[in-house]
């Protein structure tokens, strides 16, 4: 069976504090997707966003 | 907020007495008190326990008041009102949003066919202490669990519409930050950076406001200094401005009150004046009219604000149909739980059930000859914290055992009590010897957990360790089933069971679910909401920690050689100034996500659709899709809980080392031989 996830930007922002006003943003960089039944047990896939 | 013909004929209307009267809900045990609230003008009251009273509450405040107002009936409907459904911790362990929203859906309508109207759940406070009694209300250590589980039960508790007459109005709770209070103590203070808070503490609410929770609960904690019942920044500026929060912001009980205690207030009025600045609307226990009136007139409160809270509480009853018909028929008062609901309640404990370890001692085999002990063995108490003397009861296990094997020769010694009690071990040693299996049922008693109820040590309490170790040592294999509300401390004995599996507090039909899974007629693959320390001098644990500059791959060790840089070079000593406690190995107990089942799974390799995707994209609401081929590799169907971490590699700031951002819980077959 395939399980499928979607992952986007609420995904992969986060709240950055930085500036008076807090800013959900995505960063541009190098992810990596760890996948599996456990947390001790996962598969690792990688992608990037630029 | 635009408001309604009615809401603005009604504020025109409205005395100044009578709008204060609308901004609090309080508790009289006794009918007749409750019916002189109403009849001085309060807008909301608690449920007095059945339909008739219900309807006559409601009668007064359409009758005997000046302008009819009907009352909001608030219930702490935590997790089940008549049919008790696992703790909320347990939910979460399910993996499975739609459990959530079917057992708040079924709360939602015993509650509501009672006349109940509002309740203060769910708890979405990340939780990541388990010394801290309340982490059995809510989702437990993760963000994204917490978000999902919370929007799930707003579903199920609101449905489509607040007026149908198997909804209710939810109060996400406690806004915010109650989940990380020093040392774990329950009311204790909070200090969150806006890092943290925005984060951690503030995503499930956001997630729960966009669900549409009618209502929003400020916590006892002070955030940054500030109790958050004074918070004006937290629940003005953040909740109502920036999310744009339509709905109710009602006080904890007594929380503005506890303003005086807390040193931000000198006397009641001021209490009332800074929480009403602040952005509460609704206070919970009475402060406005136990104040001196003269402090709270329209010189000391600002008629906008005070307005704007009345219209929010005025919304809320008209959304909830209480202007058409504020009453129930009270026939169709659901007073037992219904086969559908113990039927639900049942799958959801077993779901809810997560297999710590197994040697393959589970499931039972039709061992003929068993001995039953430990103080859950013969225990009722399965319906966990925050349930009434209303709510059904619960079975022993003993019994569902007996009725459940009737051709196994049990022996049933319960040995020990929770706490203490009489030292029965000798005998149940002696009893397990000619034993082919031992099962052990432990666990904290139920008013171990929930509010006000904070541990300092997490091993199971009284004498239970001693029991299960005594046993275990015949060399008869031993299954210990947990029961309790939040994580223990299990390294004294968890090496010496054959299989352990974490029941939760399961609730009215705990035992026969427990049943169930030792039986294989059901399958605990749940997975644990929150990790299980090492020792109670570990916490917090929670996985989704920062990333630190240094971090261990190994655990510590105690020893009294000493390191000398400049003999050994900072290289070879690299191991010993990392993150960790000497006297610790490397990791929780069982980490978040832990567990297994009775069937067993092997992950192809993940596949991802993008390689690289233009940050423009993500904006536009394109996504990275990641695929897994799961396969059944045992002879039997089972669940299997599929779970994605993120790792971003490199950021602005020290990023958690994973977060959870998706999973899924799937029934899947055997594959074919």
């Amino acid at each position: 069976m395939t399980v499928s996830f979607e992952l986007g930007a609420d995904q992969l922002g986060f709240w950055a504090t930085d500036a008076a006003d807090a800013r959900f943003i995505v960063e541009p960089g190098l992810f990596r997707l760890h996948v599996g039944g456990t947390l001790e047990r996962t598969q690792a896939v990688e992608f990037r966003v630029r | 907020m635009s408001q309604s013909r009615r809401i603005r004929m009604l504020l025109d209307e409205l005395s100044w007495a009578e709008k204060l009267g609308q901004l609090q809900i309080v508790f009289r045990p006794d009918l007749h008190d409750a019916e002189q609230l109403v009849r001085d003008g309060i807008g909301s009251v608690f449920w007095p326990r059945s339909a008739a009273a219900t309807n006559a509450l409601q009668r007064v405040a359409v009758e005997e008041t000046r302008l009819g107002i009907p009352v909001l009936v608030g219930l702490d409907v935590i997790h089940g009102h008549r049919t008790i459904a696992p703790v909320p911790l347990a939910q979460a362990a399910s993996f499975d949003p739609s459990v959530v929203r079917d057992l708040a859906r079924l709360a939602a309508a015993e509650a509501r066919s009672a006349g109940v109207t509002w309740t203060f759940s769910p708890m979405v406070d990340v939780s990541r202490d388990p010394r801290w009694g309340r982490v059995v209300e809510g989702y437990g250590e993760d963000v994204h669990l917490t978000a999902e589980m919370g929007r799930a039960m707003v579903r199920g508790y609101q449905g489509e519409t607040l007026a149908a007459s198997d909804a209710i109005a939810a109060t996400a709770k406690h806004f915010v930050a109650y989940g990380q209070p020093e040392g774990g103590r329950d009311y204790n203070t909070v200090d969150a950076s806006e890092h943290r808070l925005r984060n951690v503490h503030l995503e499930p609410f956001r997630a729960v406001v966009d669900e549409g929770a009618a209502s929003v609960m400020a916590a006892f904690n002070t955030v940054g200094g500030r109790p958050m019942h004074a918070n004006r920044r937290l629940l003005t500026d953040v909740l109502k401005s920036e999310w744009g929060f339509g709905g109710v912001i009602v006080g904890d009980a007594d929380g503005v009150r506890n303003l005086i205690p807390h040193g931000v207030a000198g006397d009641l009025a001021e209490a009332v004046r800074v929480a009403c600045v602040a952005g509460l609307d609704v206070e919970m226990g009475g402060a406005p009219s136990d104040a001196q009136a003269a402090e709270l007139g329209p010189d000391r409160l600002d008629p906008a604000r005070v307005d704007d809270a009345v219209a929010r509480v005025l919304a809320l009853k008209e959304a909830l149909g209480l202007f058409d018909d504020p009453f129930v028929p009270e026939g169709d008062e659901r007073t037992e739980p219904t086969e559908d609901a113990r039927r639900l309640v049942r799958t959801a404990a077993a779901r809810s059930s997560v297999l710590l370890t197994n040697d393959g001692t589970l499931p039972l085999s039709n061992p003929p000859r068993v001995l039953v002990t430990g103080p859950y063995a013969e225990s009722t108490d399965h319906l966990g914290a925050w349930t009434q003397s209303f709510a059904a009861g619960a079975r022993s296990i003993a019994d569902e055992l007996r009725s459940r094997m009737p051709r196994t020769d049990l022996r049933v010694i319960p040995a020990v009590g929770f706490l203490d009690g009489h030292d029965g071990i000798p005998d149940a040693v002696a009893a397990a010897r000619d034993r082919d299996v031992v099962l052990v049922f432990a666990g904290e008693p139920s008013t171990l957990s929930g509010e006000a109820a904070s541990r300092s040590d997490l091993r199971l309490p009284g004498r239970q360790e001693e029991l299960i170790r005594q046993v275990a040592a015949t060399g008869v294999p031993v299954v210990v089933v947990l029961e309790n509300g939040r994580p223990l401390v299990v390294a004294d004995w968890i090496d010496d069971a054959a299989a352990v599996v974490e029941a939760w507090h399961g609730g009215t039909e705990a035992a026969a679910a427990i049943v169930d899974v030792l039986l294989g007629d059901a399958e605990p693959a749940g997975r644990l909401p929150m990790s299980f320390p090492r020792s109670v001098g570990q916490v917090p644990i929670h996985y989704a920690h920062e990333s630190t500059g240094r971090p261990a791959t190994t655990g510590g060790m105690l020893t009294e050689a000493s390191v000398d840089i400049g003999l050994h070079g900072p290289d070879n000593v690299h191991e010993q100034y990392t993150s960790k406690y000497l006297d610790l190995e490397l990791g929780p107990q069982f980490a978040f996500g832990h567990g297994s089942g009775y069937a067993a799974f092997t992950h192809g390799t993940p596949r991802v659709s993008h390689g690289e995707i233009p940050l423009e994209a993500l904006e536009r609401g394109e996504t990275v899709g990641i695929d897994v081929v799961v396969t059944n590799t045992s002879d039997r169907s089972g669940d299997e809980v599929v779970q994605a971490y993120l790792e971003d590699v490199v950021s602005s700031v020290a990023p958690p080392v994973r977060r959870l951002v998706a999973f899924e819980r799937r029934t899947i077959e055997p594959e074919a031989p």
